[in-house]
Order: C-alpha cells, then structure tokens, then sequence
C-alpha cells in the first residue's frame, strides 16, 4: 500500500514538473511584461535558470497579477475556485446519485424495456449539445414555467456575507434572520445548473454501471448466493454493486476533467461567478498573467483529483490492497 | 469490510426531498418579494471604482452614476448641464476663468471602512482635478491604469490652475477660451473624491483602497462587491438631495443579452441595459414590462481612409454615399431601432445642420459617379469590421454584409474581414484599414467631442480620426467654434463645417441607434442618459407585497 502511495507520489510530482515546464515555455511565448514576477531578474541568465526562478516565484505565491485589474491572480483564483468547486461537487452528487441507479436499474432488466429505454436515453444525453440544453432547460424551467431561478449562486434580496465562498455554508454561517430561507434560494440556484453539468457524466455513469454490473450479475457467486436465498435487494446493493464499484470509480475520476471543462461552458449560460467565466473573460481580453495563473491552477486541480481518485481505487480494489 | 448502508441512503433521499418541498413553499411565498431591493442587470465588471481611470461606460455605471457626484450634472434625458455640488458658477468675459460656488453641508458616505470627519468643501475639489493633473501628486501615481479621459480632453494644458477662493468657492484658470469645459465638468471622470479620505488611506499605507473601496457624496454607497457577480449598494443615508426611496440597489452582472432578458423576464431583474433589438419586439408581449427609448447622442458610419485609393478621390466617395441603402440597414440590423444618419452630428444635437441636403440613395447616380472617377468597371474593397456588439451598432457584420449587397449594384466587390474588439481598434488606429465600420457615443454631448475627435486633422496623429482626412478649413471651423460660447454663433460655425463634410464625404455616415433599456413596470422615474448608460437617481419602485426583510 505504501509503496503505491508513493508510486502515486512520484507521478504527481513528475507530472506537475511536466505541467510548469509546459506553462513556463507559455510565459515565453506572451509579450513581454506580462506577468513580470515570473521574469527573472536578471537578463543574462540561461533558460535552466529562468525556470527555477520561476518555480521559485510560483511556489512562494507570486503568480503576478491581473493586467485588467491589478489584483493578484492567486487571490483571484481563490475568489473564484469555490463556486466552481459547489456547482461541480452538486452536479457530480447528481450524477451519481442518479446514473448509478439506472444503470442497476437497466442491468437488472438487461434487453426488457426498462434497459433500451435506459440505454436510448443516455445515449441522446451523452451526445446532447450543453450549451442548447441548458438554454432549453433556462426557457422551459425558468422563463416560462418560473420554477427555477434564471441566472447567479442567490436572489438578491439576500445579503450574504462571503466567508468560504461556498454559498451553501455561507448562507448557514450568516447571522441574518433569513440564513435559512437563503439557504434554500441558494439550492434552488443550483438545480438547473447542477443538471446541466451533470447530464453527460450521469449519462456516462449509467452506461458503466450497466455493463459493470451485468458482468457482475452473471458470475458463480451471485448465482449461489442467490440459490442461498438471499434478497434481491441484498444481493445487488450489497454484493453485486461492491464489485461493480472499481470501474464506475475509475470513471467517475475521469470524469471530474470533464466537469471542470464543462463548468466553462455551464457558468456562461447560467452567469455562474466562477472558475470558467474568470477564464473566459481572461482570454477575450488577453489578460496573459490570468490565462496563465488559471491554466496552472485548473491543471494542478485535475492532478491532484486523479492521483486521488487513483489511491482510492486501490482501496477498493483488494488484489491491489493485499498484495503489497 | 463495510456493508453498504442501505438504509441510510433511502432515509437520507427523503430527508432531502422533504426539506426541498418544505423550503421550496417558503421560497415561493417569500422571496419574490423584493420590494426594497432595485436589481439592475448590467453588462459586465467594472475594472475599478475609480471612474478618474477608466473610459469605459460600465465602470462609469457602477461608480461615478452611483457613487459620486460631479460639479454640474446632465439634465437627465439631455444634454445640457445643471448644477450639482456646485450650486451656481460665474464665467468670466474672456471665457477664461471659471468660478464654481459650492453646496454647503454635502455629506460623503460613513461606511465600516471610513468615517468623514467633515463635509465637502472646496478642498476636495481642488484635490481631485490636481491628482490627475500633476504627476508629482502624492496620489497621482496608479498601478495599471491611466487617467485615459482627463487626457483625452485636453485638460492637462487647458488648465493653467485651480485655485481655492474659500472653503466653498473654486476657480479654474484655463489657457484658452473654451466653451465645451463646463460640459466636460459634467462627465464621469470629474467625479468628486474626498481628499480626507485618501490622506487617511496613505496614513495607513493603503492607497489602492481608493479605486476599490470608494468614498462618494453620491446617492448610493458601495456595500460589496464579487466580480463577475454582483455589486451591492444601499442608500447614501445623508444624501444632499435626500435619501433615494430604493433602500438597496443591485447590479446583477450578466454578460449575455439573451441572459439578461430571460432574467426580466423571470423577474429576477428589474432593469436590463443593451437589450437587442429582438427583445425590443418580444417585450411588447408582456404587459409588465416597459421600453424606455431615448434618441441617443451616437453615430454608426463607414470611415474611408483617404490615403488609400480609390478613396482619396471625393468622387468615389461620394458615389459610395449614393449606393448604400440606409433605410434597408435600418430595418435590418437595428430593427427600426434608428435613424438614418445625413451629418455627424444626430438630428436631436443643437448643433445638427437642418438645412443639409442628404445623399439619397441612388445606384444610378453612384454609377455615374464612378465612371466620372475612371471606374467605369467598379474595384475591389475591403471593410473591416468587429465582432463586439455595441450601442450604436448592434451587429456590424450584419451591416457590413447589406452594405456588401448594395456596393455590388455598382460593380464594387467588398471583402468583409471580422476582428475582435481591441485588435481592431488597435490596427484602426494606425491606418492598416481600407475601410471600416465604425461608431463614436459621445462623452459630454458636445458637438465638439463629435467634430474634434472624429474628423480634425489633429485626430489623425491620434488615430480616432480613421478616415485620416485632414480638412484644413473644416477644423480651423470647429476650432474657432471651441472659443466661442454664445450657443447661435457657435451653431454657424458647425453648420459650415457639416457643410464641408458634406462636400467631402470622408465617411458614409449610416445611422444614430435609439438607446433603449427594458424596465419592470414596477420601477417608477427611471431615465437614460444620452451618452449611454444607467442613473438610478431618484428612481422609485411601486411598493406590492409586505417587505421580506426587515
């Protein structure tokens, strides 16, 4: 186990020297001055050295700041990475909390109605456009029917103090009398957006529940365990789903690179104050120490959620857990 | 091993569909009633509050119309000017000095980050003009941005001095005779700063706060505000016209124009800015919503550059005037949203030539106009264009392909070439274009800040005059204009100078955009300002339910 922890280590740290190589030659690439921290100071240093400093630069915080607004892009980062972080967490809950089901649901009635109307449904979600899908849903949902909200993490007629930036623990966090209400006005602001987000990941998870737990479903030691008498609901919850989990981890930690790039095109539709739209806005307005310090931070984030995803597969995978 | 929680799980899925039930009864009841709160859906983030820095209108909406006020004002809905903090002013007989008398008892904001110890006097006024003039000014000095307006007009060498007379008199010293200078007072970037404010600042070595954490005398004061989602304000309680009857007003930073809309629509919004000409249309099907419209002081036109061929020849020009269909642009990119344009200067604008004779259109004519210019066979053309929507032109790629129909008429191929917003100022600027679409809203509604800019030959060394022609009798008019104040002497002058223009045709001058906002019919008093943009001054919102919040 320990050994595989560092293996995991060292692919982390090997692949985030890979990525600030790659950002580096990027810094060379962008006019002069752009994010002049970076720079180092003195002229006739080699490119090797110019690299350190970098790295030196970046791990002391000094990511420059923004040419657009002078704050710095570290901060920036910061003030914008939680309400990424709540639109991708609720979206993948979503997606998880629905596509695993059906995808049970579809193995348990494999080539019946259930599974094709399963299977045909997932295949027009994952193949579904999100930029006209969630206009649809905005049109339907919000502007004709007015069950949901349009736009923004909140209405309005809140004020919430930002202490985390996480608008579900901030609004719990405040001291007005309506922290409740605006508790729930910031879980409505999520549902559209969430869904969205959400739809090619569930409709990814579905298909990979299904054919994980069909493979599952028709091994020796279901089939004796079902002889044994044990219920149905026991016997695919609680034996059948826990071998069928490896593959669905697998995916589902793939599919986290996907909701963060997803995320860029959900926040424009739903003006969503996050990751993707300061990103956006950096590169239409050529705010190179932006594109930059976003480029590097989304990247370590989907690193870092890779190398995670990957230790925790180990777990659950006992060959690997016990061979050690 | 663990075993799955089954259980778990299905009491944890109907506790959080009952909870949503349950606290989706009380959202419907309660928070759509809002009625202290005024949310206005604007375009984009401001880049500072500081609006000495800034050119841009979305940054003049969220900080000078809200935060600050001026010396004189624009009379809302026009544009002549009308005391502000100045309660009155004297113009010498040369033109030359300008005496401002000032309001007493003008408080600024108290909020959790500054406390003024005094109201506003003279000090500040000096304080403010002399910080963006001198650059040995303890507070002159910025981090990325520059005094852009201050500069733009001139003022650097039009001010010899500003002198405090007493604690509530100021006098301007100016170089020269200039009539447009109390117009340019009214504009945004002569926001009035409190001078104790930033002393305090610099005491504690903080003086950016002063672009991010504004002090104002204005009608609203800065709450909070997230980029790119929202700027919260509430009512200046000590406001020298008296505290606004919205509590708190909100700007919902949304981007999109179709977002915008459908939050009008949703009621999440009770003002959008920029609407397309499409919701235009759509919002007379909603009884709850109104058009504000108002003849805006802009111009939508295609600049020729005059140091190309075949456009240094004025008959081509002017055969390009009589090919182009105006009307069929008007109906097909504005929606009827403007009118044609026949000089620079709007019809609405004093100064307008009404007795101009217009280039009506006329293939024919264009025809023979060019053959008497030696192409008889027609040329090829380039026009340059940009992707950004803006107030004057809602889509210049739209216009610039009727504008390619109606120039094949006469045998003239153009090529269209789209380029994002600043590379194409930027290339404009130094004269790589052919032809190009262009637009101009003016700052201080002046006829001046349309003529001088836009066609003098001084421009074309600045490069915003992009059709780089240099009349020298046109600008020696307008120039001479500029010393004059007497409004009817001024107005011969433009009237030649229009004249000449029309002679030259250094452009085809295509439309001035009507400027339209969508308001929610709840919100009483709203009026735009000619030059663009929001001002919740004295704006009201009809009162329906109980307030949500006390």
């Amino acid at each position: 186990m320990i050994s595989l922890f560092l293996k995991q280590l060292g692919i982390l740290l090997s692949s985030l020297i890979a990525l600030t190589v790659f950002t580096f030659c990027l810094t060379l690439l962008f006019p002069d001055d752009s994010i002049p921290v970076l720079q180092s100071p003195i002229e006739s240093t080699n490119l090797v050295e110019q690299y350190l400093y970098y790295l030196n630069q970046l791990f002391n915080g000094n990511w420059g700041s923004s040419q657009l607004r002078g704050s710095e892009v570290l901060r920036d980062f910061l003030l914008y990475f939680p309400a990424t972080a709540e639109l991708a967490t609720i979206s993948l809950l979503f997606a998880i909390s629905v596509g695993v089901p059906l995808g049970i649901l579809a193995a348990e009635n494999k080539n019946k109605w259930q599974d094709k109307l399963v299977v045909s449904t997932t295949l027009i979600g994952y193949s579904m456009p999100i930029f006209w899908w969630g206009m649809l849903l905005v049109l339907l949902f919000s502007v004709t029917l007015g069950f949901t909200p349009v736009a923004s993490r909140l209405g309005f007629e809140y004020d919430i103090l930002p202490v985390t930036g996480f608008m579900l623990i901030d609004t719990l966090l405040s001291d007005q009398e309506y922290a409740v209400e605006a508790f729930y006005d910031a879980l409505y602001h999520l549902i559209l957006p969430a869904i969205v987000l959400g739809t090619i990941p569930l409709a990814i998870f579905t298909r990979v529940t299904r054919s994980a737990m069909i493979d599952v479903l028709s091994s020796d030691y279901i089939r004796s365990a079902r002889a044994k008498g044990l219920t149905h609901t026991r016997l695919v919850w609680l034996h059948a789903l826990r071998n069928a989990m490896l593959p669905i981890v697998t995916v589902i930690g793939l599919q986290i690179s996907v909701l963060i790039t997803g995320t860029l095109i959900t926040e424009t539709i739903f003006s969503w104050p996050g990751l993707g739209k300061w990103l956006l806005e950096a590169v239409y307005r050529r705010d190179f120490a932006t594109i930059h310090g976003g480029i590097l931070s989304v990247a370590i984030i989907i690193l870092v959620i890779n190398v995670l995803v990957e230790l925790l597969s180990y777990y659950l995978n006992p060959k690997l857990r016990f061979s050690v | 091993m663990f075993s799955f929680p089954v259980y778990l799980l299905k009491s944890l899925f109907f506790w959080l569909i009952f909870s949503l039930l349950i606290g989706g009864c009380q959202y419907r009841d309660k928070a759509k009633v809002r009625d202290d709160v005024l949310v206005y859906c604007s375009e984009g983030s401001p880049e500072t509050f500081n609006p000495q820095l800034s050119t841009s209108g979305v940054t003049f909406d969220a900080s000078s119309r809200t935060i600050y006020n001026r010396l004189v004002e624009f009379e809302p809905g026009t544009s002549s000017v009308r005391p502000a903090l100045a309660h009155s002013w004297d113009i010498s007989d040369d033109g030359k000095a300008y005496t401002f008398y000032l309001r007493d008892n003008v408080q600024f904001h108290s909020t959790a980050y500054f406390e003024p110890s005094r109201p506003f006097n003279a000090d500040d006024v000096v304080f403010t003009f002399v910080k963006q003039s001198n650059p040995n000014h303890p507070f002159h000095k910025t981090k990325a941005l520059r005094y852009s307006y201050f500069e733009a007009m001139g003022l650097g060498g039009l001010i010899e001095q500003i002198k405090k007379v007493d604690s509530h008199t100021v006098r301007f010293y100016l170089t020269r005779a200039e009539s447009p200078f109390l117009a340019t007072l009214a504009m945004d970037f002569a926001s009035i700063m409190s001078r104790e404010y930033a002393y305090r600042l610099a005491e504690a070595d903080n003086i950016e706060a002063l672009d991010n954490q504004p002090i104002g005398t204005g009608p609203f004061q800065l709450v909070r505000y997230q980029p790119d989602a929202y700027i919260r304000y509430k009512a200046h309680p000590d406001y020298w016209q008296g505290e606004q009857a919205i509590g708190n007003l909100v700007f919902a930073i949304t981007p999109d124009p179709s977002l915008r809309f459908a939050r009008l629509v949703a009621g999440e919004c009770d003002v959008m800015t920029n609407p397309l000409p499409v919701h235009i249309t759509a919002a007379q099907d909603y009884p709850n919503l109104n058009v504000s419209s108002e003849a805006g002081l802009n111009v939508a036109y295609l600049a020729m550059n005059t140091r190309k061929p075949p456009f240094d020849d004025r008959l081509v020009r002017r055969a390009l005037n009589h090919a182009i269909d105006k009307t069929a642009i008007i109906n097909a990119v504005y929606s009827k949203t403007a009118i044609p344009a026949i000089t620079p200067l709007p019809p609405n604008m004093w100064a307008h030539n009404h007795s101009a004779t217009k280039y009506e259109y006329n293939p024919q004519k264009a025809r023979e106009l060019l053959a008497e210019a030696g192409y008889s066979n027609g040329f090829d053309m380039v026009i340059w264009t940009m992707s950004a929507q803006r107030a004057y032109n809602p889509n210049a790629k739209r216009m610039a392909e009727l504008i390619q129909q109606d120039l094949a008429q006469v045998n003239v191929k153009v090529e269209i070439v789209t380029y994002e917003y600043g590379a194409f100022l930027r290339r404009v600027r130094k004269g790589e274009h052919q032809s190009a679409l262009l637009g101009w809203i003016s700052d201080n509604g002046d006829p001046d800040n349309f003529l001088t800019p836009l066609l003098s030959c001084p421009s074309t060394v600045t490069g915003t005059n992009a059709s780089f022609w240099c009349d020298p009798l046109f600008t020696q008019l307008v120039s001479q204009a500029r010393a004059l104040s007497d409004k009817n002497l001024r107005s011969d002058y433009y009237d030649q100078a229009q004249q000449v223009f029309l002679n030259e045709v250094p452009w085809v001058p295509v439309a001035h955009a009507t400027q339209h906002t969508i308001t929610r019919a709840r919100v009483k008093n709203f009026k735009l300002i000619p030059s663009g943009g929001a001002y919740f001054n004295g704006v009201s919102l009809q009162k329906k339910g109980v307030k949500a919040v006390d």
